[in-house]
């Protein structure tokens, strides 16, 4: 699936660590939902979407599958 | 470490994986070559602990859930698929294929003896014993390889999801 993760990371000009420790998960969680590896949990996308005070279907995009 | 465990799986899961390849490559250097590791008996003794506690790290790190986050879960869940897959293929395929090779293997491992005890409990004819050893050091065998073998598939599965 593809998201907005990246980009939103880099406007806040945060590592993937930082976001990692923000969402209580793996920097190589981060990395694999950022690369569309993984797809989070629905709880993980909330806690995203509460993150960057933005609605999940503005950061994941499921148009492609 | 106990915080956030989640931070620390994947590097204890690193340090399991090269622990058991060496460990791995020792046993089969060994055997291909026998008395090709002849080093130091500190070093040897440092490598014999090293490899015994991996066994407890590797059972830790395969059945530690608290400490994997969803991905790491992800890919626990694939590391088990294809353990399975090889539990239920593997022993057969590599039983025939030992049987259909028995000269040419014991010929090319010289060093892969049968355990030295149960030769001598079966020459003096007490088959009891030679049974339930044999079923115990079945047992002991299983147990150091498959925790280990399952770390080598998490990270297999690891490197796959990376790629």
């Amino acid at each position: 699936m593809k998201n907005q993760l990246r980009v939103l990371r880099a406007t806040r000009n945060w590592s993937q660590a930082d976001l990692a420790e923000a969402l209580e998960v793996s920097r190589q969680a981060v990395n694999a939902i950022e690369t569309g590896k993984h797809d989070p949990s629905l709880p993980l996308a909330f806690r995203i979407s509460r993150l960057f005070d933005m609605p999940i279907q503005d950061i994941f995009d499921d148009s492609a599958e | 470490m106990f915080k956030r465990p989640y931070r620390h799986y994947n590097r204890l899961v690193e340090i399991s994986f090269w622990i058991a390849a060496l460990w791995l490559a020792w046993l089969v250097v060994g055997w291909i070559v026998p008395g090709s590791l002849n080093l130091p008996q500190p070093i040897r003794s440092i490598l014999r602990i090293a490899f015994n506690l991996n066994i407890l790290l590797a059972m830790f790190v395969a059945t530690a859930r608290f400490m994997r986050d969803e991905y790491a879960e992800r890919i626990w869940q694939q590391a088990a698929q294809r353990f399975v897959n090889f539990m239920m293929i593997g022993p057969l395929a590599l039983t025939i294929l030992i049987a259909l090779n028995t000269k040419q293997i014991t010929a090319a491992l010289p060093g892969m003896m049968p355990p030295r005890l149960l030769d001598i409990l079966a020459s003096e004819g007490h088959p009891a014993v030679v049974f339930f050893g044999g079923i115990a050091a079945t047992f002991l065998t299983v147990a150091q390889f498959l925790p280990q073998l399952f770390v080598i598939f998490y990270r297999w599965s690891l490197w796959r999801d990376s790629r």
